[in-house]
This record gives C-alpha cells, structure tokens and sequence, in this order.
C-alpha cells in the first residue's frame, strides 16, 4: 500500500493519471500494469515521500513528472529484473 | 394530481440489463484503496450509474414527453423478422433487440457529449420543445432555458447574441480595458439553444460561429470564455434556406443532423390527454433524470473511456478512404483529391466528364462530391462510443458505427445524384433518403472490405504496426529490408492499373512510412 502522501496526489487527479496511462499504452502497446504498479509504489511512493519532508507543496508536480517519466520507462521496457533495468531503477532511488 | 404523478415516474428497473462491464485494468485507484480510500469512492453509492441515467432519461422522453413512437435506430440480437410492402417493395423491419428512435436518442447522445445538435423539420414538430427537454436535463428552469435561447430572426444584431458595454462605461471610458461589458447569460450555460439559425443574419452568424466554434465571444477587445456545452440549433430547412444563407463553417460546426419524423395520428390520443389535463412535459421532468454538472463532467469521461477494437477502427478507415481520391485533381499524388478540384473552382460534371476506366457503379466514391474531414470523423467515433455507453457497453461495436453514421454524415457526404449507382434500379430511393443512402454505402464499404480480407490480409496494417513499435535499436540493415518491403508493395501494386480510393490512401501511408524509415537511416549513418 502506497503512503497518504502519494495517495493524495492520486486521489485528486485520478482521471487525468488513468488518461495518462492509457494514452501510454497506446504508444507503448508492451506496458504492463502491473510492473507500472510496481514502479509508482517502489518508485515514486519513496520520492513523493522525500519531497514532502523538503517542500510539501512540490509534491504534485514531482508525482506527475515521475509519472510521466515513469510511463516511458516502463512502456519501453527500461525497468525490471534485468541487470540494465535494476541500475536504472538504482539510479531513479539515489 | 395522480396523473402527473404517473407522468413523472421513471423505471426503477434496468433498463438494458448486461453482465457487468469488465474492470479496467489499470487504475491509481487500486493502489490506494482501502482505509485511505476517500470520500469520492463511497458518494453516490446508492445513485444508479450514469449511464442507466442516461437510458432512464430515455425512455421517460419516449414515453411521457415526445411522442416518437419510431425505432429507425435498430439493433438486431439474433434473427429479425421483416416484410416487403407495396408496389415499390418497401422493407418494413421489426427489430429483435432493443432499438430506438432517432429523434430522442441523437440529442440525448449530444447532451452526454457535449457536442453540436441540428433539429430540422417543418413547423409545429416539437423540435423546439425537444430543445428545451435537454436544457431541463442539464438542471436548469423551464424559466431560465426559454428565457436563454436565442431566436434567430433577420434584425438579430450581435449584441442581441453576445451582449452590450454599459452605456456609462462607454462614454466616461478613456480605455477599452476600462469598459465593462454585460454578457447575456446564456453564453455561461452548459446548454445552450438557438432556435431558427438560419434566419439569424450573416454578419450575426460570425459572431454565433466564434461561440461555436472556439467557445469564447468578444466584445470591444473583451473576451467571455464559455464553459463547454451542448447546443441545439433548430431549422426548417436543412438546406441553408430560410431568411439567410448558413455560412460553410457554421454549417460544418454542427455534429449531428436529426430529423422530426411525421407524427402518427394514431397516437392523437395521448395529445388529447395533454389538452386536457393541461401537461406540459417540460413541467414534469423528474428530478430523477436531471443531470448534475460533475455527473455531466464524469459522463463526458466515461463515455471517452469506451474502447473502439481495431476490427471497428479499421473498417472505419476503410470506408473513410473510399471518398477524397480524384485521379484528376492533380498532377502531384497528394494533390489528386475532390478537395483540389473543387479549390479550384472546376465544375463537378467537367471532373466525372473526364473520369474513366474505373467502374463507377462499384466505385463508392463516384456517389459523393467530397471526401470526410478530421472534425467530421472524430465526431463519428466520439459519437459511436457515446451510443455503446448509452445502450451499457463499454467496447463500440460495428453496429454502433452503422446506426450512428449517418446522423454524424447527413450533411457532410453530399451525394452526386447524377452517379450511376442512383440510376441501378432500387436504388432511386437514395437520392432522398441521406440516411439509408450512407448506412447503404457503410455496408458496401464493409462487404468490400471482407471480400478483400482486410482482417487477415492487410499488409500495410501489419507495416503500421511494426513502425508503432519504435525504431530503437532497429539496425541499419532492417530498416533497408524494410524499405525495400514497402517498395516492392507498391511496385506490386503498380501492376495493378486502377486505382481507387482505399488504394490511394494506402500508396500515402506507405510513402509516410517510407520517409520515416529513409529519415531514421540518413541519422543512423550520423551515429
């Protein structure tokens, strides 16, 4: 379960994400769901986090880039278990 | 008091039952539902889904307000029965599933849709009453929607339409920005009505066209931004007759045309009724089937959200191709359109005069004088999907597509009725009947498009999907492959001789793909 903070942002613009994704699996017809899923809650769950402690008020922004980005990473099948993906998501953490 | 009572229920019971729709299969929601969930997930658990709203909507208008006793929009859910009648063998059909009529369903549909509605039809056939049901719809008074629709008439200046500055600020002004301007309040409203826009002068009608068309007015550099809305136009001629000539653009704005369909004597009867007890539908709408502007927010999403399968969008495609080519439109390929000829000002017999080779009985774009515009084909497929949504689906099915079309097509497909095809006998019909001449031309389109097994062999479908798939990590030595693929296509197809619509538009796709392909390898070789 992904924390309050994320969830608010979800919450609020719940249409506009669920649009997002579909526009991406149109263009990325291999984005999985579940490894999207995934991401939002390893991924950008810690980073919504961080970002509220630092400037609560930048969170929405920060979820939506991370998002987007998010989207393209997975779509093209840049995150995963492979040894390329896992120094990505690395990265994407530090 | 009973008898209102009775004209204002509504059914309680589904009112097309379906399994269930099957869920998304991504949605944020799941990642955050359960304690956490908020207040949006739980309002309104006990209201019925919109779209059973919608078709209670429906069915309390056919039944209580607008006698329509027609069923010209008709779904089959097996075998139906159907009759030949007279001289001229005219097909009476009783549908097998549940159909409706057109005259309530098409503003319905443009009501959730937002979208642009054209009422057309002699005096006195409830088409303004008609208008006036999809105000109530949207919330507001009997009161407040008569008083807001516009009434076109030869003196209708635009500050009739738009509003006026204050007579203070004008004169005391010593800037433009420094005028207020009093905007007439229907520009705000979410439905908005314009009864007889063909008697609403041309200059008037430009100033109706920039409401229309980009949703804000101006006045003295002020601008209104209006709110996105559903209209209804009323006219007694579709044909831009009446007091003045519609504008093209104006003209073109509208999404869809329906038509008042002849009252049946034999339903005089429930008009006494309303003599006498004194009813007036608009008076009755139940509270039941009022929309709610986030319910008409939320509505506009789901009906988006209603997925159209390739097998649908491809023999739309199809159909779309049959109708821009004209092989003597131009000397450049993307030039050999009606559109070209008709840019410069050739005459329309002087293009079919020279027109030969092709068999112009079979070809279905000799039946018309244009091809279809982008606006005219998202409004097709926003409309297909609005009907899926209505009747409790959540995929367009081809029977969608053929119900609607010709109500998004009545006046943006003008027939040649000169062509050959409305010579062939039982065909005469056509030149008069828009409607069943396009639902006649989408079933040819389609019987084509199966003859050439366009599901199975389509390489150009398969090119398309291929490109889709990015060009990341494709080598230099596969891009050649495939180009060479998409000459070869072509070369083949060279042999061939004629060519027609469906044919041009894919020897253009091709050459799309073929740049993006010589694009990708001249930067290939840079890397």
């Amino acid at each position: 379960m992904i924390s309050e903070t994320l969830a608010t942002v979800l919450r609020s613009g719940r249409a506009d994400f669920n649009a997002r994704y579909e526009v991406a699996r149109q263009r990325y017809p291999v984005l999985e769901a579940a490894a999207f899923g995934r991401f939002l809650e390893e991924s950008v769950d810690p980073l919504a986090q961080g970002t509220a402690r630092l400037a609560r008020d930048l969170v929405p922004d920060v979820v939506a880039a991370a998002y987007d980005v998010g989207l393209d990473l997975v779509g093209q099948r840049l995150l995963g278990h492979e040894e390329r993906e896992r120094q990505i998501e690395a990265t994407w953490r530090s | 008091m009973a008898l209102f009572n009775l004209f204002q229920r509504v059914s309680q019971a589904p009112t097309n039952p379906h399994p269930a729709p099957v869920a998304r299969k991504f949605d944020v929601a799941d990642l955050y539902r359960g304690p956490i969930a908020g207040a949006e997930e739980t309002a309104g658990a006990n209201d019925p889904p919109l779209d059973e709203k919608l078709r209670q909507a429906y069915f309390w208008i056919v039944n209580t307000a607008i006698i329509s006793p027609h069923y010209d929009i008709e779904y089959h859910d097996g075998p139906s029965q159907s009759f030949t009648l007279g001289d001229r063998k005219s097909r009476l059909v009783l549908p097998s599933g549940q159909s409706y009529s057109s005259y309530v369903m098409l503003p319905l549909l443009t009501f959730a849709t937002r979208s642009k509605c054209l009422f057309i039809g002699g005096p006195g056939r409830g088409k303004t009453a008609s208008a006036l049901l999809m105000g109530i719809l949207g919330g507001y008074s009997v009161s407040e929607v008569r008083r807001a629709m516009q009434h076109g008439h030869p003196q209708m200046t635009i500050a009739d339409l738009l509003g006026n500055p204050l007579p203070a600020d004008l004169v005391n002004a010593q800037r433009m920005e420094d005028i207020r301007i009093s905007w007439r309040r229907w520009l705000s409203m979410r439905v908005k009505i314009i009864d007889e826009y063909n008697r609403i002068p041309t200059r008037t009608q430009s100033a109706l066209l920039t409401v229309m068309g980009d949703n804000y007015a101006e006045i003295l550099d002020h601008v209104f931004e209006c709110p996105d809305s559903a209209w209804f136009l009323t006219a007694n001629d579709d044909q831009g007759g009446g007091t003045y000539q519609v504008i093209e653009a104006l003209r073109d704005r509208i999404d869809v045309v329906v038509q008042a369909l002849a009252f049946n004597p034999r339903f005089l009867g429930d008009l006494l009724t309303r003599i006498e007890e004194n009813l007036r539908p608009e008076q009755m709408v139940p509270r039941q089937i009022v929309f709610t502007e986030a319910e008409g927010d939320r509505m506009q999403q789901e009906i988006r959200a209603v997925s159209m399968p390739e097998e649908v969008r491809r023999r739309i495609e199809f159909f779309a191709s049959q109708f821009e080519f004209c092989e003597l439109g131009g000397a450049q390929f993307e030039y050999k359109t009606k559109d070209t000829a008709r840019l410069a000002g050739m005459e329309w017999h002087n293009v079919t005069a020279q027109d030969t080779g092709r068999d112009r009985l079979k070809d279905l774009g000799c039946q018309t004088k244009n091809g279809l515009s982008v606006r005219a084909l998202m409004t097709l497929m926003l409309y297909a999907k609005a009907i899926a949504y209505f009747r409790g689906n959540r995929v367009v099915e081809l029977a969608d597509v053929r119900q609607i079309l010709p109500f998004v097509l009545h006046d943006k497909l003008p027939t040649d009725p000169d062509a050959p095809f409305f010579e062939a006998p039982g065909n005469a019909a056509y030149r008069t009947d828009r409607i069943g001449w396009l639902r006649k031309v989408l079933d040819l389109a389609c019987a084509e498009f199966d003859r050439l097994d366009r599901d199975r062999d389509d390489p150009v479908a398969r090119m398309f999907q291929e490109l889709k798939h990015g060009l990341d990590g494709v080598t230099e030595a596969e891009t050649r492959s495939r180009l060479v693929r998409i000459e070869r296509l072509i070369a083949d197809w060279a042999k061939g001789g004629k060519l027609y619509g469906h044919l041009y538009d894919d020897l253009l796709a091709l050459k799309y793909m073929h740049q993006r392909y010589t694009n990708y390898l001249r930067w290939l070789k840079t890397q």
